[in-house]
């Protein structure tokens, strides 16, 4: 294992403090805490968003939080969610008055300290709604939507929810807006190699050097199918089967997408993926509001990528496009 | 003569004796956890146990049962993760099962475990079979003791149970967490968790075993 650190159990608190660092015009760290919130923190009057969950993801979560985007982000160690405490302290500097919504992905382990911190807050008479990402396909069926894992449709959601939430809308409307994001929002990846905890020094699991597995988890999590190497067309075109099969799209639709590296795919093999599917769409009748490609929710150095579609109305198309500042993303 | 009752300085000692003994297996926890999971369990319980052992230093006497709280809380604050939480709200649950109490024996052990038990089935989150470290507190729960047995014969024997509580999770698949999402791919490998929460029961056997010991020959 060769790794650019210093120690392997200071890895997430030196990328955070980096990232600080780095954009000084967005976010501040929360001190003593391995966390960030908006540099102007607390925003009287508007509802705060707050997202967080295990590091090796990033930029998820903290390189979410700015302007017209999330005002929190909490991170907990690798791979690990982030303890009740700094949850509710980080939520109590970025809370303007109006209430939180929590947002994150489906995990147990992210669900129990959330749900923790949560409680904490309503004990302190702040009002806390929690809307959990559910969009990996591969994670469980149709008729158990809700057990689902959340993966790199995260993005979307923290998009359309922060730029509700800018428009100063209720704790209510932000928490369906962000709802009606994640329902309408589906992703699917291929993972081509395994990645390495610092801490541990080794590969979470095997996977052969001429293979593949479709719907593998941003953990290691079994996906749908693992299977020889096939060129990126192939790949894209059962990825989106599989995506529209579960959210049917009907002709004549606005939709997103995002093609998102896993930490170690050059960004020419996301184009090249990116250009099977931009084709795929545009033969289904379907039209691109926005597309974004690129490294947005990582798994440490593991190879592959995932696809997300959102299917837009009136009100996301209006969100999506909204201005959004913050280190991952600058839109006007 | 084994040692019947222990007091809050006996406990200290005992916790960090525990602590070196997690800390020692780091490894060996992180490659049971590499077969179901992502490898860290050992570095999880080790950072866990670290923070406990550091707040314990700082602790001066301090009763029981807020030994076992502050334990608690250090080893929630430093981990996340589920396993934070849940083993945590152990510690918080058997500290405060001992509240008002200045001595330990096999009576006031046999309520914690109880206590530590209901801290996790009452979330209504995990249940027995689920493979999970509820699997080996609840056959430590449901050890029939001889009669009058001294603290040191209790917990030998509760770890003793919970050890093989969690050798029994090897037949099961996995139904919370983030490994239930490898269903089958689970079978035939321990709950890291479960055999955690056996080694430190195994860990203040030990201590107890040498602290007898060091009575006897005292």
């Amino acid at each position: 294992m060769k790794k650019l650190i210093n120690n392997p159990d200071h890895v997430a608190i030196e990328s955070l403090e980096g990232l600080v660092l780095a954009y000084p015009q967005y976010l501040r760290q929360v001190k003593g805490l391995q966390s960030v919130v908006r540099v102007d923190s607390p925003r009287r009057g508007k509802v705060a968003i707050l997202t967080g969950g295990g590091s090796g993801h990033e930029p998820m979560f903290a390189g979410y939080v700015g302007r017209g985007m999330a005002d929190a982000g909490v991170a907990g160690n690798v791979f690990a969610s982030p303890p009740p405490p700094p949850i509710y302290q980080t939520a109590k500097v970025a809370h303007g008055g109006t209430g939180i919504l929590f947002l994150y992905g489906n995990y147990s382990g992210d669900v129990l300290n959330f749900d923790l911190a949560a409680e904490m807050l309503h004990t302190d008479g702040i009002n806390v709604e929690t809307v959990r990402v559910t969009d990996d396909v591969a994670s469980a069926p149709p008729d158990r939507r809700e057990e689902r894992r959340g993966i790199a449709g995260g993005f979307f959601v923290i998009k359309i929810a922060g730029a509700k939430a800018e428009e100063h809308a209720t704790l209510a409307e932000v928490a369906a807006a962000a709802t009606k994001a994640n329902a309408n929002t589906r992703t699917m990846g291929v993972s081509l190699s395994s990645c390495t905890i610092p801490a541990s020094g080794h590969p979470i699991f095997e996977i052969a050097e001429n293979e593949m597995e479709i719907g593998m988890g941003i953990h290691g999590e079994r996906g749908v199918s693992r299977g020889a190497l096939r060129p990126a067309d192939n790949i894209a075109s059962e990825i989106m089967a599989q995506i529209i099969e579960d959210l049917p799209v009907p002709r004549g639709s606005e939709i997103a997408i995002l093609v998102n590296g896993l930490g170690a795919t050059p960004m020419a093999e996301l184009f090249i993926v990116f250009r099977a599917v931009g084709r795929l769409l545009q033969n289904a009748g379907l039209t691109i509001i926005r597309t974004y490609v690129g490294n947005y929710v990582s798994s440490l150095d593991m190879a592959g990528c995932s696809i997300s579609l959102m299917l837009l109305d009136e009100e996301l198309k209006r969100l999506l496009r909204a201005p959004a500042e913050c280190p991952a993303l600058v839109q006007g | 003569m084994a040692k019947n009752e222990i007091t809050s300085q006996d406990l200290k000692k005992m916790l960090s004796f525990v602590a070196g003994r997690i800390e020692k297996e780091e490894a060996h926890l992180n490659s049971l956890d590499a077969a179901i999971g992502d490898g860290d369990h050992g570095i999880t319980m080790r950072l866990g146990f670290q923070a406990i052992r550091a707040k314990l230093n700082e602790l001066d006497q301090v009763s029981m049962d807020m030994l076992l709280v502050e334990s608690g809380l250090a080893f929630m604050g430093a981990t996340g993760g589920a396993i934070g939480v849940v083993l945590g709200k152990m510690l918080m649950a058997a500290g405060k099962s001992l509240k008002g109490k200045e001595r330990m024996g096999s009576d006031e052990f046999k309520i914690l475990l109880c206590a530590m038990e209901s801290s996790v089935s009452n979330s209504g989150k995990i249940k027995c079979g689920d493979k999970t470290i509820l699997d080996a507190l609840s056959s430590a729960c449901q050890v029939e003791y001889g009669p009058d047995p001294s603290l040191t014969e209790t917990i030998s024997a509760a770890a003793a149970a919970a050890e093989s509580g969690a050798r029994k999770t090897s037949h099961m698949v996995c139904r919370v967490g983030r490994a239930s999402r490898l269903g089958d791919r689970t079978l035939g490998h321990p709950d890291p968790g479960a055999l955690s929460f056996s080694l430190i029961l195994h860990a203040m056997a030990d201590w107890l075993h040498d602290s007898d010991q060091r009575t006897q020959s005292a």
